[in-house]
């Protein structure tokens, strides 16, 4: 009976972090209504790039499995034991999705997809170490692609984007301070640097923590001057690059800075004897609350809490506060477990 | 203990390995459709379909092939040239002739052109 509540995220075939990632990333799907045929357009089976994907029913039939495959893998991995299978339901209706649909190629719906089918091909051996590879493998396969492309050496392919296609006032005035084409130069050599400067810190979990760093200088820019989030590509990224930090199995409460109350309400809620009760009575205040909600940050209801902020501030466009939460969550969650994973994996450690 | 291990990390080993032959593969490719490419290409373009020596409208192209008639393509040229291909493989009642005018990251135009073989 534990297994059908969302909230108990041990037990399972997979590490708790991956459980959290995707039945995060299951219900921001689900709140912003992106769909495996959400690509560029479409929103259904059109030419598909592989023959027998065409044989399967009629469009109607063939959309409505699709859909039926990615809500009940949704179903399974929310309010069951079978995390995984769920998982592969899921990651599998976005893979068709893409291959039935000529004119829904996406890389937002194929990473989003593949962190499914990541979480599916997992155990309690691999860990969260796949997860960590297939976002190694995104940017290596990105950076190829850029490698092989002289535009991206002379800036063509920036200045196309950001200028011709987009026309980001704020970009051309800066650009206008240069030689032309300069700053595009720049950016698109720039942009070939830190891709493959990431792929390779990802390569070892030590060094995780600094990848997520580079991937923020990376990301966060371009999601600001163009203004959108490449659909569920953004999610996909904070939730995968989040599954690989530890997630504590034991939360303790210091009377002198956190909240009784709010620490009673995550009491209730909690279904993994990750909390201990905070002793004495204190009084309540903003500050207290703020402390509270940083340290408690790991608690599933919390997480849930911060998927649909992140899905409402999606849904009204408000991406600069989402950018300067995923900042600070950052800053004072993740950057200070650098230590934390040396001590780990270093055998001094012992 | 080992044979174990091996065989916990397999499945996901080669699907991480698939990516990437594939990505090599789609690199020797004019098209990219499970590539890691984001936003790798900025390709502008036209199509045009003509039939007894008449244009097709707008709502009649953009019915046919499922996209703008003018629009940006962000993967790779060769995949509206891939979709016009096979529509025209398949779709009953095809024009004349069908011609893609494209800009590739801003370069000159240039301009693909299908024709009916009958």
């Amino acid at each position: 009976m534990h297994h059908l509540n969302p909230f108990y995220v041990k037990g399972k075939t997979v590490v708790p972090e991956l459980v959290l990632a995707v039945r995060m990333l299951a219900v921001y799907l689900l709140l912003t209504g992106e769909f495996p045929f959400n690509g560029n357009q479409g929103g259904g089976r059109f030419y598909p790039l592989i023959e027998l994907l065409d044989q399967l029913g009629t469009d109607e039939q063939f959309n409505l499995g699709v859909r039926l495959l990615f809500l009940s893998g949704i179903g399974m991995l929310l309010f069951s034991h079978y995390v995984r299978l769920g998982a592969l339901g899921v990651g599998l209706a976005f893979v068709t999705g893409l291959l039935s649909c000529q004119i829904c190629i996406s890389v937002a719906h194929l990473f989003t997809g593949c962190v499914f089918l990541c979480t599916a091909l997992s155990n309690h051996v691999t860990g969260t170490n796949l997860i960590r590879f297939q976002l190694a493998v995104l940017y290596l396969g990105a950076d190829l692609n850029k490698v092989f492309d002289p535009d991206w050496w002379t800036g063509a392919s920036m200045e196309t984007l950001l200028v011709t296609k987009h026309q980001i006032a704020s970009y051309m005035k800066a650009a206008s301070i240069f030689p032309p084409g300069l700053l595009s130069q720049m950016m698109g050599i720039g942009v070939i640097v830190l891709q493959i400067s990431i792929a390779i810190l990802l390569l070892r979990r030590v060094t995780v923590i600094y990848a997520m760093l580079l991937a923020l200088v990376l990301h966060l820019p371009m999601v600001l001057l163009m203004q959108m989030t490449f659909g569920p590509f953004l999610f996909a990224l904070v939730t995968a690059y989040g599954s690989l930090l530890t997630w504590p199995q034991q939360l303790a409460c210091d009377n002198r800075l956190h909240s009784n109350v709010l620490v009673k309400w995550l009491t209730l809620l909690d279904f993994n004897e990750q909390m201990s009760p905070c002793t004495g009575n204190t009084k309540e205040s903003p500050m207290r609350w703020l402390r509270t909600g940083l340290r408690y940050i790991a608690h599933p209801a919390m997480l849930l809490s911060m998927t649909v902020l992140a899905a409402a501030t999606v849904r009204y466009g408000q991406l600069i506060p989402l950018t300067l939460v995923v900042v600070v969550a950052y800053w004072l969650y993740a950057w200070p477990q650098r230590k934390r994973m040396r001590k780990v994996l270093s055998p001094a450690g012992l | 203990m080992i044979s174990s291990s091996f065989k916990k990390w397999l499945p996901g080993v080669l699907f991480l390995s698939a990516q990437v032959i594939n990505t090599l593969y789609e690199l020797t490719q004019d098209t990219r459709t499970i590539s890691w490419a984001p936003h790798t290409t900025q390709v502008f373009y036209r199509i045009d379909a003509f039939e007894n020596g008449v244009t097709w409208d707008q709502q009649a192209i953009e019915a046919r092939y499922g996209l703008a008639q003018t629009q940006w393509e962000a993967h790779a040229p060769g995949n509206i040239m891939r979709l016009v291909a096979t529509v025209e493989a398949k779709a009953p009642g095809h024009p004349d002739s069908v011609r893609i005018s494209y800009r590739r990251n801003g370069a000159p135009e240039q301009t693909y052109l299908w024709k009916a073989s009958r």
